[in-house]
């Protein structure tokens, strides 16, 4: 990790026979301490890319390498907490029992086993066979199985997948809270919005190939200001000596600005000081959902 | 490979479906071995004849606490075989029914090491299964002896040790064998029916048919096959009641002994290269 990615993957691919390719030559860098989406719809190869990162598939060629080791490699395992797709323990068992056989597989104390019982708001059920949670109690012993192990990185493939609108929410102030810090965070999903808002750099992948990797506001591009006004030609003159010549550009009958929407309201008093009638001004913002859309293609 | 053990143990001491499985089984020993054949003994009916050139006191003796290992060395084969490939199936298949294998494999221990943990955990409620076994013949049987009063004679120590030597072994080369099958099929429905039809197709019916046919080949064939090692293993305990002239053994005790612990070694290779190689989807 001396260059700073906790996780790095090299014409990562994986092929089933020799005519599906669920995942093709993918090159990803996640930093360290960082939360970094990662995004697709469904069937893109993202369930399939996380399982090979933590040693469950093995790719066809290319390489990885997760907090410092090859996939699977019990050094490397023990320093990643990870949920793959729906969350798994045994029925019979309390969540308590089972959290302490997952640490007993970790070769921690069971001692953890209630502090990450605490994180995740289960301390209560805790005595409750596991058969008896619902999903969003399930997702969250999920998460508290990563925890007890105090990972430095975390794989989080859906999260939210199957949580009522609360879940969603207390999900997202979890994760949050786990990648605050130095710990990073990988996680897959398709809710965008929960990305856009909890990442700090995401990658965006299509039938198994990387399309899109960077931060969000780089995949959203500059946000702009559009302006409907009268007279148009005045206005420009006067955008024009204000902000630079480059940052206006007429559009049906608008002037759409590169600027900071922050500084909407100084541009409002500018034109109209200068006899200018405004009779529209708004931020123009991409949403990661309509990048995603547009560059997976599934766009109307 | 202890952590992986500490934690099998963990979750199979807790789970419902193994103490079952040794319920039934001593449930049958004590019923088939004990209980129903006292019953015959004690309150025969009037069609009831002891078996040609045994007596009715023959056949009693041999409830009592000197021929306990002979008399419940018989349940060995047949059910405690047939329980022990469905512990296994069960204990490894299990891991694929509810997904949880991908929650092993990702929290630490590798591939093999949680298989060792495993097969470890599984050879210890085996041992557990074949000393509750005979303490449950023997307290049978000291119960019938007592109220018959008959005196209270025990076999050498030595015997008692072989026999649960030879029980572990048989149960431990089935269990593997359920392991193996679950690990090939990943789950352990799949496993538990092709290894009862194993059982009851090849071992029991297709052997007894193709006997009549007296072949050589067919003898030599069979010697190497689990279940018929682990009944010539329990014959070599010899019989409660002698039927007839004794025969020589189709194979010797060594013989059984050496080909379940390559039976053993072969299932344990066998789930071992399938943990290795393959993906968990």
């Amino acid at each position: 990790m001396a260059n700073g990615n906790v996780i790095t993957t090299h014409g990562l691919t994986k092929r089933y026979g020799s005519s599906i390719t669920a995942v093709d030559a993918l090159d990803l860098e996640v930093h360290r301490g960082e939360v970094f989406g990662f995004l697709g719809p469904n069937g893109a190869g993202k369930t399939t890319t996380l399982r090979m990162l933590l040693g469950l598939i093995r790719p066809t060629a290319g390489s990885a390498v997760v907090a410092e080791h090859r996939p699977g490699d019990p050094k490397g395992l023990r320093r990643i907490g990870s949920l793959v797709e729906s969350p798994a323990f045994y029925p019979y068992l309390s969540g308590r029992e089972n959290l302490k056989i997952m640490s007993d597989y970790a070769g921690v104390s069971h001692t953890r086993v209630d502090a990450a019982l605490e994180e995740v708001d289960l301390a209560d059920r805790a005595k409750d066979r596991f058969g008896t949670y619902s999903m969003g109690m399930k997702q969250r012993l999920a998460v508290a199985a990563a925890l007890i192990k105090d990972p430095e990185v975390m794989i989080l493939d859906e999260p939210t997948n199957g949580l009522d609108p609360q879940g969603v929410v207390e999900m997202r102030a979890l994760i949050r809270r786990l990648g605050s810090g130095n710990r990073t965070v990988m996680l897959s999903s398709h809710l965008l919005n929960e990305v856009q808002q909890i990442s700090d750099r995401v990658a965006i992948i299509r039938k198994g190939k990387l399309v899109a990797q960077g931060t969000v506001q780089e995949l959203r591009g500059e946000s702009a200001i559009v302006v409907r006004v009268t007279p148009v030609d005045a206005a420009r003159r006067q955008l024009d000596r204000m902000l630079g010549a480059a940052a206006v550009t007429a559009v049906d009958g608008t002037l759409r600005l590169s600027v900071d929407p922050n500084k909407a309201a100084d541009i409002n008093e500018a034109l109209v000081g200068a006899g200018i009638k405004v009779s529209e001004l708004r931020a123009v913002e991409r949403t990661l959902e309509e990048v995603f859309l547009t560059l997976t293609g599934e766009a109307a | 490979m202890i952590n992986s053990f500490k934690a099998d143990w963990r979750k199979l001491r807790q789970r419902p479906a193994v103490w079952v499985l040794g319920g039934i089984m001593l449930t049958a020993l004590l019923l088939f071995g004990y209980v129903i054949p006292w019953l015959q003994l004690a309150f025969p009916s009037a069609n009831f004849h002891p078996d040609p050139g045994t007596t009715l006191q023959q056949m009693k003796a041999a409830l009592y606490p000197i021929n306990f290992l002979k008399n419940s060395l018989t349940g060995v084969g047949i059910i405690g075989g047939i329980l022990t490939l469905i512990l296994g199936a069960l204990v490894a298949g299990g891991e694929f029914n509810w997904g949880t294998i991908k929650t092993v494999y990702t929290q630490r221990p590798g591939r093999l090491q949680t298989l060792a943990g495993q097969v470890g955990v599984v050879s210890v409620i085996a041992a557990i299964f074949a000393v509750a076994f005979y303490l449950v013949a023997a307290t049978a049987s000291l119960i019938i002896a007592l109220s018959d009063g008959s005196a209270i004679t025990w076999p050498a120590v030595i015997d008692v040790f072989k026999a649960l030597g030879a029980t572990w072994l048989i149960f431990e080369s089935w269990s593997l064998f359920g392991i193996a099958l679950a690990y090939l099929f990943r789950q352990s429905a799949m496993a538990i029916g092709i290894g009862l039809a194993y059982v009851l197709a090849i071992e029991g019916i297709l052997f007894r048919l193709l006997s009549g046919f007296n072949a050589g080949w067919l003898t030599t064939v069979e010697k190497f096959f689990l279940g018929q090692n682990a009944n010539a293993l329990i014959q070599s305990f010899g019989h409660t009641v002698a039927r007839g002239a004794a025969t020589a053994p189709l194979i010797s005790a060594g013989q059984a002994v050496t080909v379940l612990a390559l039976y053993a070694i072969v299932f344990a290779a066998i789930a071992s290269l399938v943990v290795r190689t393959r993906d968990v989807t």
